[in-house]
């Protein structure tokens, strides 16, 4: 397999290329560039953060689970060329120096290359922008110190490059670097079974023809079958190319999501719409993740401590299916037939999913026990029209209650038709005793879950009723 | 001098451009061999026969060693 992309503003073609080799290990062991480093290899420290820029800008990622088919046709810079060509400092490693904010220096890169992106993007949300690096020694206050002190600083000429490269190619219906090889499973080259389809048409037709294949979107979860249970994928379909799943359309009241839109993607088109799924998806996982992780990918892997189905179901949303020239829609919650087991036939792919572009009532919580980039004890999403003082309609639905993401249906019914006060919100917490039976694991026990839930739906009262109840709003 | 003044730390440039250099980044000598360690999955037991034979047969495997192996050396040192 060939990949072509720009490498610190360089061209490189890399040729017969494992399509699982993650860019991370390409990085330090083909080009020896060892400023990269390699932290836990599976996408939470950000020690390995490199830039990447395509078309649509440029974005932090964790190199570590990122395999280089993903990067064919676009710009990485590493630390290395986060400094200027003749060897100057960029403004936030400047800054970075003059607030001690390194020690053992691990992992100073990663912190560097995010500040660097940030700052690029002007972006001043240190704390969200950071919240993917981890600093085990010198702690966090003189970072965010240095990324202040570095934000009057105006963007060095170097970090444009890789943007002023691109856009001309890419408006004029150039390829961005030399065309690269297409390899479809049974014409051979150096990595039989490796497919990178440019839309879904393509994706359609190969995957019937190839069922058991992995489909690769973002790589967060995928990226770790390869590096913790190093399993061999092939054969495998890259979707970068997929162009048309990366839409977001609003259309009479529902908001159109493909499947490989990112949820940095998906968070931008529903921060003002729907400002609690908004913020459900600012703790995502973190800004490296959120840049590659899919929300298709969210879906279809099933898990049942995904923040994205919980949020969806509550919000009433439809997932399309397809399968060939075949299309069929669903309603979300219908997808997840238990732990791990999803309504999805050989051959059939996540599409998309739409839902309404406004709901007023919704509202998401999770509780974790991080507050940043960490997985879910319980995701409770709650979404309760009222008209009149009664309860109309109810869709609450719960992650990590179950072994799939769930509707809580008895508490549902204990609310609908009721008037809605404290007294109806308190019955449907008891209710929902009876709608879960969770588990016991290191994130939280069966009985913490389910007070957890329980008070949830109480705090769901009070937060409609105005009251603040987010933990970042208590006031002394 | 710098009495009362903090100083920057001295390996903070190379920190920050990537270049400082760690274990982790020299490069592994040709045909390197590498080495893990096998442990036992209980944290309390007796030991009454290790059979190494399949970790023998693996592709790869160029020696495996236990505690037999070490036992004339273990017997001088004491």
């Amino acid at each position: 397999m060939t990949v072509a992309f720009l490498l610190n503003g360089t061209q490189v073609r890399v040729e017969g290329v494992a399509p699982t080799r993650t860019l991370l290990d390409w990085l330090r062991e083909e080009r020896g560039l060892c400023g990269t480093k390699e932290g836990c290899n599976e996408g939470d420290c950000g020690a390995c953060t490199v830039m990447v820029t395509d078309a649509k800008g440029s974005r932090a990622l964790n190199a570590c689970i990122l395999f280089l088919p993903q990067l064919d046709g676009k710009a990485v810079r590493t630390v290395e060329g986060i400094s200027g060509p003749a060897g100057q400092m960029h403004p936030v490693q400047a800054t970075m120096v003059a607030h001690h904010s390194s020690q053992c220096g691990f992992c100073t890169p990663g912190f560097v290359v995010s500040m660097a992106v940030a700052h690029l993007n002007g972006a001043t949300d240190h704390d969200d922008q950071l919240a993917g690096n981890l600093c085990r020694c010198t702690g966090y206050a003189p970072i965010i110190r240095a990324a202040k002190a570095a934000a009057s600083e105006p963007v060095p000429d170097w970090m444009k490059t890789d943007t002023l490269i691109l856009r001309p190619q890419i408006s004029r219906g150039l390829p961005v670097v030399s065309p690269s090889v297409r390899e479809t499973a049974g014409m051979g080259g150096s990595a039989p079974g490796t497919f990178r389809p440019r839309d879904s048409d393509e994706l359609a037709e190969w995957y019937l023809a190839n069922p058991d294949a992995t489909l690769i979107a973002g790589a967060t979860d995928v990226g770790l079958w390869v590096t913790k249970q190093l399993r061999d994928l092939a054969p495998v379909a890259f979707l970068n190319g997929v162009d048309d799943l990366k839409g977001i359309e609003v259309q009479g009241g529902q908001l159109h999501v493909g499947a490989c839109v990112t949820i940095a993607a998906l968070r931008a088109a529903v921060a003002e719409r729907l400002p609690s799924l908004g913020e459900l998806l600012r703790r995502y996982a973190s800004e490296q993740v959120r840049n590659a992780a899919t929300i298709g990918g969210n879906i279809a892997n099933g898990s049942p401590i995904g923040d994205g189905p919980p949020a969806l179901i509550a919000l009433g949303a439809d997932l399309h299916l397809r399968r060939g020239d075949e299309m069929r829609s669903l309603p979300l919650e219908e997808f997840f037939l238990d732990y791990r087991k999803q309504d999805r036939r050989p051959g059939e792919f996540v599409a998309g999913v739409s839902f309404p572009d406004h709901a007023p009532g919704l509202r998401c919580y999770k509780v974790s026990k991080r507050f940043d980039q960490d997985i879910s004890a319980v995701c409770g999403c709650f979404n309760v029209g009222v008209e009149g003082g009664l309860v109309m309609q109810a869709r609450i639905a719960f992650g990590g209650m179950a072994g799939v993401p769930k509707r809580a249906a008895l508490a549902e019914a204990a609310l609908v038709g009721q008037p809605w006060t404290l007294a109806t919100a308190e019955a449907a917490a008891q209710a929902m005793a009876g709608d879960f039976v969770p588990l016991s694991d290191m994130r939280a026990s069966a009985a913490y879950r389910l007070t957890v839930a329980q008070n949830l739906m109480v705090r769901y009262f009070h937060d409609l009723a105005g009251v603040p109840v987010s933990v970042l709003e208590v006031r002394a | 001098m710098t009495m009362g003044k903090p100083l920057p730390h001295d390996a903070a440039p190379l920190h920050v451009t990537g270049a400082a250099r760690y274990v982790d980044d020299i490069p592994l000598p040709r045909n390197a061999l590498h080495l893990a360690f096998g442990l036992s999955t209980l944290a309390h037991g007796e030991i009454i026969g290790i059979d190494l034979s399949a970790v023998r047969a693996a592709p790869g495997v160029v020696a495996v060693l236990s505690a037999e192996d070490f036992a004339r050396a273990i017997s001088r040192a004491r």
